[in-house]
């Protein structure tokens, strides 16, 4: 959460916004005091307000990949935050380091798979053609289609 | 608010902003949101099918006797990725060992048990479900349940061994037991002398007697024993009883009651309880061990209350046989005296066994000369109560609770023997 905080404040406050910056700078010690004491609502209320200072940075033409990193930081101490709320439930018998283990190994790939997916989205940029990119609303929409299929299968 | 929800808005806002601004930057951005929230979605249980079963190693234990609850889960439906596991235990168990509270992955088929000790206070507490909480493992999909579940602990209250209790109601039952009927027949305590009738045993003859009036033989006749009704009343008020600091007489009358009843029902004497807190709780007479379990099984179910209807005692006398003994065990207060009176006037013989509040309350009060002033005076005033009540005919036992009750009130309660009684010591207050 603390790098969530620190990289819009950074960015913040190299686009000129030397207060607002500023803020959300010191905000970074207090965060990561509430989270030390287990309080439930300020990793959320963290997310949304690295989210809101984020998208601001990039109307005002901030790198995307800052406003990236910092959104991927404050979703992964949002998720461990949360994490931490339900492990607090296991005994010692239940092995909490392996849940701990097993819990990094589903997050670290999704957040890695989701930075790749928005580096792709922000690195290729391709000029489709109505034909084609009607072409890939069809797709798209069959997929989705597949995807709900499949989920129920799943289930 | 839920987290899919968080997500949710989150990705609303940036792709709302990035089709209003038509910035491509911004809709990359909810891309890890989306991402994150398909992964959990893809692999979260919809539905939970849990097999749960409970085995508790005893179903009665005495207070500060540890239990162990185990609980065997299978579960018979999807994978589940994280399923968090809550028994709730009630406030006045503590848990010695183990938990009841677990995380664990379980896969489709899988069992998993768990167990955990406990002890704890007077109570009585049914486990009747157990919370389970399945999951991802990203904690987006949550199903929720309230599995049903059997088992129940009971922690009956310490039963003090009183070996008898002397009391003398004017009616008793048709049946032999231990207390004075007054009526001559068999029997071990000297009752009267009547002229011999034939069939009288010869060690029945008053020697002396026939001696001194010679037209006849006379014979000793003695006092039957038969067994009675006896009414146990149980003050459960909290304003008497209960102080700061989560201090309770109550527990101490609990203890006296329960030491009542055992006695009394080892007689085989026909016992009846009422409880009076919040409600009136009645139990109607009964004979023997079923009634024992019954009432003890009250007993450990008795709570504290206040009455809205009645401030001072109120027993509605159809509640028990005419004439029969009432016991109550109460902290008393003035306003008592006149219910009681009342009943004592009706007929019905009272033994009153009064466990101190002021001695009780100021055992934990600092003895500043204020609060031992204090103490003084509602000493006073309680002593004139007590002596007004045994003017009225009420037998009264003041029971100074730092002293077990077998060992304070049992002396006074227990029947002296033959002998002293005809001499006119001890046993009555």
């Amino acid at each position: 959460m603390g790098i969530g905080l620190i990289l819009p404040a950074f960015g913040l406050y190299s686009a000129g916004y030397i207060l607002p910056g500023l803020v959300l700078a010191l905000l970074t010690p207090l965060s990561l005091y509430t989270v030390k004491r287990n309080w439930a609502w300020p990793p959320a209320a963290a997310l949304a307000l690295i989210t809101i200072s984020s998208a601001f940075l990039i109307i005002k033409g901030t790198s995307p990949l800052l406003a990236l990193a910092a959104i991927l930081g404050s979703l992964a101490a949002w998720d461990l935050s949360d994490f931490q709320t339900r492990l607090n439930l296991a005994h010692r018998d239940d092995d909490p380091v392996s849940l701990e283990r097993t819990h990094l190994l589903r997050l670290l790939p999704t957040l890695l798979a989701g930075f790749l997916l928005s580096w792709a989205a922000l690195t290729f940029h391709f000029t489709l053609n109505f034909d084609r990119l009607i072409l890939l609303i069809i797709l798209g929409i069959a997929g989705l289609g597949l995807l709900i299929s499949f989920l129920r299968q799943v289930d | 608010m839920s987290r899919t929800l968080t997500l949710g808005l989150l990705i609303f806002f940036l792709v709302t902003l990035g089709l209003a601004t038509f910035n491509g930057s911004l809709l990359v951005l909810a891309i890890p949101f989306i991402f994150y929230l398909l992964i959990g979605l893809w692999r979260g249980p919809e539905t939970v099918k849990l097999e749960i079963q409970r085995h508790i190693s005893k179903e009665r234990v005495v207070p500060g006797e540890a239990f162990t609850v185990t609980v065997q889960i299978t579960n018979q439906g999807v994978d589940i990725e994280e399923l968090a596991i809550s028994d709730p235990v009630p406030p006045f168990l503590d848990i010695t060992e183990g938990s009841p509270t677990h995380l664990v992955v379980l896969k489709r088929g899988k069992t998993y048990t768990f167990a955990y000790t406990a002890s704890g206070k007077r109570g009585f507490f049914q486990f009747n479900h157990l919370n389970a909480r399945a999951s991802d493992r990203l904690g987006i999909v949550i199903a929720r349940e309230s599995l049903a579940t059997h088992g129940q602990i009971l922690i009956l209250p310490p039963v003090p061994r009183i070996k008898r209790i002397a009391i003398r109601p004017r009616v008793t039952r048709v049946y032999s037991g231990t207390i004075p009927a007054r009526q001559g027949g068999p029997g071990t305590d000297f009752f009267n002398v009547r002229e011999y009738q034939p069939g009288d045993p010869t060690r029945a003859i008053n020697w002396r007697a026939s001696a001194r009036h010679t037209q006849a033989i006379y014979s000793n006749e003695f006092e039957q024993e038969r067994v009675a009704d006896v009414g146990i009343i149980l003050d459960g008020r909290s304003h008497l009883t209960e102080f700061r600091n989560n201090h309770s007489l109550f527990e101490h009358s609990v203890i006296a009651a329960a030491a009542l009843i055992n006695t009394f029902i080892n007689s085989g004497n026909r016992v009846g309880l009422l409880i009076y807190g919040k409600y009136i709780n009645w139990h109607v007479p009964g004979y023997g061990k079923q009634q024992r379990e019954r009432l003890m099984q009250a007993l450990a179910r008795a709570e504290t209350g206040d009455s809205q209807a009645f401030a001072s005692i109120t027993i509605p006398p159809q509640m028990f046989p005419s004439q029969s003994q009432l016991v109550l065990i109460s902290p008393l207060q003035n306003d008592d005296l006149e219910p009681l009176i009342k009943m004592r006037a009706g007929g019905y013989p009272i033994l009153a066994i009064s466990p101190d509040p002021i001695a009780f309350e100021t055992s934990f009060l600092p003895a500043t000369p204020n609060i031992q002033l204090a103490a003084r005076i509602q000493r006073i005033q309680r002593q004139v109560l007590l002596q007004r009540m045994q003017h009225g005919g009420i037998q009264v036992i003041d029971w100074d609770i730092s002293r077990p009750f077998e060992q304070a009130a049992g002396p006074l309660l227990s029947r002296p023997p033959a002998f002293m009684r005809a001499i006119n010591i001890g046993g009555q207050s």
